[in-house]
């Protein structure tokens, strides 16, 4: 199928070269600019169709997978205002992007510290390493010793959970910054915090955004384990209870919910890298 | 030729310079696999002197230290032996007055033209409007004043180099030191930008000091009042050459009779050094 797209593709440019005057060819050319988007969406719809179809013909049984339409019925229900979701919404969201602020702060700072001074990270190298391969789930006896089946020990949760991929990430994204930017800045004059905070930083940041990235997709998975643990309101407690409950379409909804949020966050971070990274256009093949 | 040396070197306190440096030495200590530790001695006994406003370029075989040297005086690097004194007083670590230009640019890929510029005058506290007019300034002595807004990327190497010129300007050091500047550009934009560096040093008000690393013995007569070679490591000054071609230098100066015998006389001297080498 790929093939005959792309051979459509071939076909209409180069009726575009001998009919550069045609009426209907260029609106075919404008919608190729938003190529990604319509492929995207096809696979999308390709993808509720199998789920549909392997439930109206019952490949799939319908008490286990409620069918799309259903889902999107009690999504749309429960995130109204005044619907089941929407309060289950806000305490979610507002742990994990606590959890994440914080280990972003740390992350930065720490891996900035730890990486410009090579006997620290000598130092700290295995106690790192025992921390950042150690399961988090094994810890959370320890948070809730710590910090209680409160909100404190979700949030703790999450930032030790989302913590160590920018830390990581910012450790070696300082090691990889050049000498001689940090030589010219020392020749201009510049003492230390001026340095990591205007030079160190920005030259590390397109090799700190994976790692950022990837922490806001572990910050979510944590917390929904964190709630599973105990919570009274949250969407994972919200997932988790409707199962218990037998609600199943409910339980899509919530699961739904909590995809599309997470959607949403990197497209929000896609979009902070592409402005904080800007100036690297040209330079590599971003 | 050696009462020169010796004539710049007969100030004991170093007190009538803008940059002495006596009896500099410098070893780098490093860890070697099975042999403990290893030292390369890289500078030894090196003797410079160089008068306010003076241009001089440093010249010598490769490897013979003079980026060492450079270092030193940019505060990148320690010494171990000897004095460097800056107006008399002793030199540790960066001093501000001190601007250095670099081979590779190291300008800041993600500031414009301007904001790389505007760095050392930011870092000085100078404020937002006063820092731009001066860079502003500096940019147009450079010829660039139509780039401001453009990242370094989007420039030519010689445009670059000239940025990087403009900032090391921008917050007017006594001193400018400039390594190797030219060496990665092109013939035409290498003999360009050395015009243009003359220009420049002629038009600011009160001459700045410059030394100039090189490699080339025609961009050194070129540029410079003096120039001082160096020996192969561990490198000290050999000799002192005193140009005596008038300024302002243009290409024709590359043509007259005393170009040639400095050229030879330096020649030679370089020459030596490299065959002690084999």
């Amino acid at each position: 199928m790929a093939n005959d797209i792309s051979l459509q593709t071939a076909t209409v440019k180069a009726m575009l070269v001998r009919d550069a005057g045609g009426k209907s060819i260029p609106s075919i050319q404008s919608l190729l600019k938003y190529d990604k988007y319509i492929y995207g969406l096809l696979g999308l719809a390709f993808f509720v169709f199998l789920w549909w179809f392997a439930n109206s013909t019952g490949v799939l049984n319908p008490k286990f997978l409620s069918p799309p339409q259903t889902v999107l019925m009690t999504l749309i229900a429960g995130v109204l205002p005044d619907g089941d979701i929407w309060p289950e919404i806000w305490p979610s969201l507002g742990r994990g992007l606590e959890g994440f602020a914080i280990a972003l702060a740390l992350g930065i700072l720490g891996g900035i510290f730890v990486g410009s001074f090579t006997l620290l990270e000598k130092v700290l190298a295995p106690i790192l390493l025992f921390f950042r391969n150690l399961s988090i789930l094994a810890l959370f006896p320890v948070f809730l010793l710590f910090f209680g089946i409160g909100e404190e020990s979700k949030i703790a949760i999450v930032a030790w959970a989302s913590f160590w991929p920018i830390f990581i990430s910012t450790t070696s994204a300082v090691k990889g910054v050049e000498r001689i930017l940090i030589n010219a800045a020392r020749t201009l004059g510049a003492e230390r915090p001026y340095i990591f905070a205007h030079v160190v930083l920005p030259a590390a940041v397109p090799n700190i955004f994976p790692g950022i990235r990837l922490a806001a997709s572990y910050a979510f998975t944590a917390l929904v384990a964190a709630e599973y643990l105990g919570a009274t309101e949250g969407l994972g407690i919200y997932i988790r209870a409707s199962q218990e409950r037998f609600e199943i379409p409910s339980m899509y909804a919530g699961i739904l919910v909590l995809g599309l949020i997470g959607v949403a966050i990197n497209l929000v971070l896609t979009g902070v890298e592409q402005r904080v990274t800007r100036w690297q256009l040209g330079i590599t093949s971003r | 030729m050696t009462e020169l040396v010796t004539g710049l070197t007969k100030s004991a306190t170093g007190n009538a310079y803008k940059l002495y440096a006596g009896d500099l030495g410098k070893t780098f200590r490093h860890i070697s696999h099975g042999a403990g530790t290893a030292a390369t001695e890289v500078l030894k006994g090196f003797n410079l002197a160089i008068q306010e406003g003076e241009f001089v370029a440093l010249l010598g075989p490769s490897g013979c230290g003079k980026s060492t040297f450079l270092n030193i005086i940019a505060g990148l690097e320690d010494f171990n032996e000897g004095r460097l004194l800056l107006d008399g007083a002793a030199v540790r670590g960066v001093s501000k007055t001190v601007g250095v230009v670099f081979q590779s640019y190291a300008l800041f890929p993600w500031l414009s033209v301007q904001k790389n510029v505007e760095a050392g005058l930011r870092i000085r506290g100078v404020p937002a409007r006063e820092r731009h007019e001066i860079a502003s300034r500096v940019l147009r002595m450079v010829g660039l004043e139509g780039f401001t807004q453009h990242l370094p990327h989007r420039l030519s190497g010689g445009m670059r180099q000239r940025v990087a010129i403009a900032r090391a300007l921008a917050y007017d050091p006594e001193v400018l030191v400039l390594d190797e500047p030219f060496a990665a550009l092109d013939a035409q934009t290498r003999e360009f930008l050395q015009n243009e560096l003359l220009r420049i040093w002629e038009t600011v008000g009160r001459k700045k000091t410059i030394l100039f690393v090189t490699h080339s013995i025609d961009e050194a007569i070129f540029l410079a009042d003096r120039i001082a070679v160096m020996t192969k490591r561990p490198g000290k000054i050999k000799s002192v050459i005193d140009v005596n071609l008038s300024r302002p230098r243009d290409d024709t100066a590359r043509a007259t009779a005393e170009y040639g015998r400095i050229r030879r006389e330096v020649a030679a001297i370089l020459q030596e050094e490299v065959e002690l080498g084999k």
